[in-house]
């Protein structure tokens, strides 16, 4: 009898040893969800008022748009960079992993708002242009929708960079030489063999940035301003402003399901079209 | 070769530091308004921050809500990650680790509007618990992977040894695991309170009266005013920021930790 009980013992032991950060996660991240849904009376109808609509189809895609030009931006500096960096010297190397490193301590807000003091009517950029004589009034640039992507690119450039010069560090010289020598072009270079062997990086750095503009709220509320509202701003508002929490809850199941849902495309489109290759 | 990577990193070396320097710059500024250049010097702004009595409270409610939550996140992740390191071949152990990938992609202002109305409303939770179990939802990926990269680095062969040589598994893992994993324990509970403490939208919802953390207090100064208190105040969250982080950094590392 002693005998069993030691074995049974054992073989739950390691589910013993899980439960409670398991049982944490499925009682306020998991059973949350259902509760909000469950909260909301009639929460079908509700949720498709609130989808279709016009603001909030516009709301959806000025997200989007947002987040894939974000996404194009840091693919155009941190490619280059990385492959420069990766192979440069080890003290240079290290130089610029501190730089990249260095906002990721900073809070999010701080560097916001540095950025109103950067983009501002009278911050540095339009002072700068003004001292140029290259403008004579001073630009819009802040509360516009390219204050916010310069924030949030900004705000998830490390996560697409680090990444990628991961991936650059492990390609071996002798590879990009031997298709030099066989007379290859560098966009063939590019296409052929530094594609190929960063896809990896770069799709997580790219579901990071995709997903990450599609919840960030700080950034957005600050740098683009009511006109320019995402998704996030707007769930603030119902909650916060309009108090119509249960188009808040609908609101907050589209974020859900468009983060999730770049999640899992980008990992499973890459392993799909790895293993076609 | 040369001009592209340089015309490159300066670029994005200028996007990436800026924002950090720049409130450092205007910290010193005489001027209410944002100017340029910035005129005179001042350590005004500096005092004005306690003026302002939130941000004091804020800082306190900041502190102890991300010490207490790296403490509940790094309690919960120990056993799970050993878990999920010794034993390769559990059963569900991809239900398992798809749990705690969760908390990772939940984005904070969803959790934060979900903890709103399921613990304060459902369950009548006091808001400094429910802020409290949103900081440790958020930190707890972090305080995970730490742990679980500092078990891997050791590997189970030494616990092992201590079994066979007699010792039961609880001390085997109290007297020879966790003395070894100590550099990660420690630096786990540093990435999980600094990123505890600069969280913002995970309290968006749940922050009230004195258990306002820092960053809201900060958040609904900016939606009033832009004067250098602000910056005062972000030159020194920058600079209590980086010596931590130097913490971190001389304890584990912290380009290992991102991976």
């Amino acid at each position: 009898m002693g005998r069993y009980l030691e074995e049974a013992y054992r073989n739950l032991r390691p589910y013993l040893l899980a439960a409670p950060s398991l049982f944490f996660v499925i009682i306020f991240l998991i059973a949350p969800i259902f509760y909000m849904m469950a909260y909301t009376p009639d929460f079908v109808s509700t949720f498709v008022q609130t989808v279709y609509n016009q603001e909030f189809v516009s709301v959806y895609l000025r997200t989007i748009r947002v987040g894939a030009t974000v996404a194009m931006l840091a693919t155009v500096l941190a490619y280059p960079l990385a492959y420069y960096v990766g192979r440069s010297s080890p003290v240079l190397k290290s130089f610029f992993k501190t730089m990249v490193f260095l906002p990721l301590m900073v809070n999010p807000l701080v560097r916001s708002y540095g950025w109103i003091i950067i983009l501002g009517r009278e911050g540095l950029l339009n002072s700068m242009l003004a001292g140029l004589q290259v403008v004579a009034e001073p630009v819009r640039i802040l509360y516009t929708e390219w204050a916010m992507e310069l924030g949030l690119l900004e705000l998830f450039f490390p996560f697409m960079f680090i990444p990628l010069l991961s991936a650059m560090e492990n390609m071996s010289e002798e590879v990009l030489m031997a298709a030099r020598s066989l007379g290859a072009g560098p966009l063939r270079i590019f296409m052929n063999i530094i594609l190929p062997l960063t896809l990896k990086g770069y799709v997580v750095g790219l579901s990071v940035i995709l997903a990450g503009c599609a919840a960030a709220f700080v950034t957005p509320s600050l740098l683009g301003g009511f006109r320019n509202r995402t998704l996030s701003m707007l769930l603030y508002e119902y909650i916060d402003v309009r108090l119509n929490w249960g188009a808040a809850a609908a609101t907050a199941i589209i974020i859900m399901l468009t983060v999730f849902s770049v999640n899992l495309l980008l990992t499973y489109g890459v392993k799909i079209g790895v293993k076609a290759k | 070769m040369r001009i592209p990577f340089y015309a490159v990193s300066l670029l994005t070396l200028s996007i990436l530091l800026t924002p950090i320097i720049m409130p450092l710059l205007i910290s010193f500024s005489v001027s209410e308004t944002i100017t340029f250049p910035p005129q005179g010097f001042t350590l005004r702004w500096f005092g004005n921050i306690f003026n302002y009595e939130s941000f004091a409270k804020g800082f306190i409610a900041s502190s102890s809500i991300a010490f207490t939550a790296s403490f509940l996140a790094i309690a919960l992740s120990l056993p799970a990650s050993y878990v999920l390191y010794r034993h390769k071949t559990l059963r569900l152990k991809g239900l398992i680790e798809s749990l705690f990938t969760l908390p990772m992609l939940m984005p904070e202002i969803v959790l934060s509007y979900m903890l709103l109305l399921f613990a304060y409303r459902a369950m009548g939770v006091i808001s400094a618990l429910s802020l409290i179990i949103g900081h440790v939802l958020v930190v707890m990926p972090f305080g995970m992977r730490v742990i679980y990269a500092s078990l891997s680095n050791l590997g189970g062969d030494i616990e092992d040894a201590a079994v066979s040589l007699g010792r039961d598994r609880l001390r085997a893992f109290m007297d020879v695991v966790l003395p070894n994993i100590k550099q990660g324990f420690v630096g786990g509970s540093l990435t999980c309170f600094m990123v505890s403490f600069n969280a913002v939208s995970i309290s968006l919802f749940l922050s009230f009266g004195d258990s306002m953390p820092l960053p809201i207090a900060m958040l609904n100064y900016l939606q009033i005013r832009y004067d250098p208190t602000i910056a005062a105040l972000s030159a020194l969250l920058v600079a209590f920021t980086v010596a931590l982080s130097f913490a971190v950094e001389r304890t584990v590392g912290l380009v290992s930790q991102v991976r």
